[in-house]
């Protein structure tokens, strides 16, 4: 009977340690170049993206809204600490994120923290994309100017490579298995799907404000979440 | 009397192992740290800790949601797929009706519960002479060209898209892969995932082999609709989704009058639209109103866009 309490006793000890070790409040992006607002709403200005597997230390939560704070190199080569939020269901806990990243130690160095991962936006560029037209080509001008060629490299592939998807294959749908479904249904348009892949607008904030200033629609609309928060 | 407690001792040690069988299933918290601390010893009992530890990641991934990038690649295939009988607007998806297109649907898509998906949402203008619109797994989001010429507004056009961007938040198309399929992915998982001698060509033929199966059951649901239910959820929905982004929800009332196919399974445009009026006859707050500009940019767009607008008799008010 005495062994069976002691068992007991090794169980509860070894659950409690396991569920302290997993409240540590530390969240990875599970989606590719998820967007930082400055508030908690989608509505709010966008600072900045983080890359598919980025650490990220949670700071607080307003709804489905997480704070983190990151930090971002500067043109003059210093490092600025930049507040905002992501959304929840953007983020991932280690656990789950193991489905899909078996090297998640390898890719510990790009904790936020670092200021690796993250593409910032500044002021100049959302002015840019403001005062253009709207045009889909505009779109993709006010992508590229937010930050260098290389930033954007940089942070690509700082990012979970497509070899180490490759890795977790074993235990879902994932690339490899792309590959080989595409192999056996050749008529599939998969070149079409690529092209509108390609068809990313970073900072969709820019793009969207002044379209829907006199529509009244996001924050301008009767519902903006952050004006109600101010309200209350 | 030694020998009968040596007997209870190994009955309860028994019980303690089938215990944690039973709990792997299981998505409490506190069985999962169970499981954790006691699944290599559960193997070593077995006499193979590393294929017990392989069997509890098969049944954990598969007991679970996909992830969003598992859902990316389904999305990708049905989209691939589809896109073989279809023809898209354009190419590049720069012409100022697609990117008008792709304006409302990421206006409602920042105002819902999933402003994110794993690559984003994607808003495609097919050219069509049916009125439709379907969404694909991750955001890929299909509408054709005789549904925008068919809409009167701007917020007509955002309550389809509004409805269909509600599946993929809702989850949808994932769900409507059939209870027998999802068995057979665990199954073979179990087969060749636990297997320690398994090759991962087998695991992948096995994976490949359950990704079409499961592209079979979406790619159905997409082109002939969801279940009354999921379909009266998704209208629902959107009426909420519409209202945060600053659009009329009765534009999508007016969008469901003015399609003609339905009924059966999926429920009468009509019965649907009595809903959506229901709900927001008795939606407590402020309802947003129609606007006069975006009536007047919808015409814009559209005649830009070079999208014949079809005529159609004026209802009275």
């Amino acid at each position: 009977m005495k062994q069976i309490k002691i068992l007991l006793i090794l169980i509860f000890c070894s659950t409690v340690l396991y569920g302290a070790k997993k409240g540590e409040g530390t969240l990875i992006v599970t989606v590719n170049r998820a967007r930082i607002y400055k508030k908690a709403s989608a509505f709010s200005k966008q600072v900045g993206r983080l890359a598919f597997g980025a650490y990220i230390k949670i700071e607080g939560q307003e709804g489905q809204w997480v704070k983190l704070s990151f930090n971002v190199r500067e043109k003059s080569g210093d490092l600025k600490k930049v507040k905002g939020y992501i959304h929840l269901k953007s983020l991932i806990n280690e656990e789950n994120f193991k489905r899909q990243a078996e090297s998640v130690k390898e890719r510990k160095d790009r904790e936020v923290k670092k200021g690796t991962g993250v593409t910032p936006f500044s002021e100049d560029d959302e002015i840019a994309a403001a005062t253009k037209g709207f045009s889909e080509e505009d779109e993709t001008a006010a992508a590229t100017k937010g930050f260098s060629e290389d930033d954007e490299i940089t942070a690509g592939s700082k990012g979970f490579s497509e070899e180490d998807e490759v890795t977790a294959g074993s235990k879902g749908f994932n690339k490899d298995v792309e590959a080989k479904y595409k192999k056996e249904h050749p008529k599939y348009k998969y070149n079409l799907v690529n092209k509108i892949d390609n068809r990313d607008t970073p900072n969709l904030y820019a793009v969207l404000k002044p379209w829907w200033k006199k529509a009244k629609l996001g924050k301008y609309g009767p519902y903006n979440p952050i004006k109600m928060k101010r309200k209350k | 009397m030694k020998q009968l407690k040596h007997i209870k001792y190994k009955t309860l040690i028994l019980f303690f192992i089938i215990g944690m069988i039973i709990s792997l299933t299981s998505q409490c918290e506190l069985t999962k740290g169970l499981i954790k601390s006691f699944v290599p010893m559960g193997g070593l009992i077995v006499g193979s800790a590393e294929a017990v530890q392989k069997l509890h990641e098969a049944y954990k991934a598969y007991t679970k949601e996909f992830t969003p990038k598992e859902e990316y690649y389904i999305g990708r295939s049905v989209s691939a797929s589809l896109l073989q009988k279809r023809r898209i607007y354009s190419r590049k998806g720069n012409t100022p009706i697609e990117s008008y297109i792709a304006k409302i649907g990421n206006t409602l898509a920042m105002a819902s519960n999933l402003p994110e998906t794993y690559q984003g949402y994607r808003f495609i203008v097919l050219k069509s002479r049916s009125i439709n619109a379907f969404a694909v797994p991750s955001g890929y989001i299909f509408i054709t060209t005789k549904l925008i010429e068919t809409a009167a507004n701007e917020d007509e056009i955002a309550g389809a898209l509004a409805h269909e961007v509600s599946h993929v938040v809702l989850r949808h198309p994932t769900k409507s892969i059939s209870s027998a399929r999802k068995t057979e992915i665990v199954l073979d998982l179990i087969k060749y995932g636990a297997s320690k001698a398994t090759s991962k060509n087998k695991l992948l033929n096995s994976l490949t082999k359950s990704f079409g199966g499961v592209l079979d059951d979406i790619g159905k649901s997409v082109l002939k609709g969801y279940d009354k239910d999921a379909e009266k959820e998704a209208d629902l929905a959107a009426v909420q989704l519409m209202i945060n982004a600053g659009y009329n929800p009765k534009g999508l009332s007016a969008m469901l009058r003015k399609l003609k196919v339905g009924g059966g399974v999926h429920g009468s445009p009509k019965d649907r639209a009595r809903d959506v009026d229901n709900k927001i006859a008795t939606y407590s707050g402020k309802i947003p109103k129609m606007r006069r500009y975006r009536k007047n940019r919808f015409k814009d767009y559209v005649r830009k866009g070079k999208i014949r607008k079809v005529k159609r008799k004026r209802r009275a008010s």
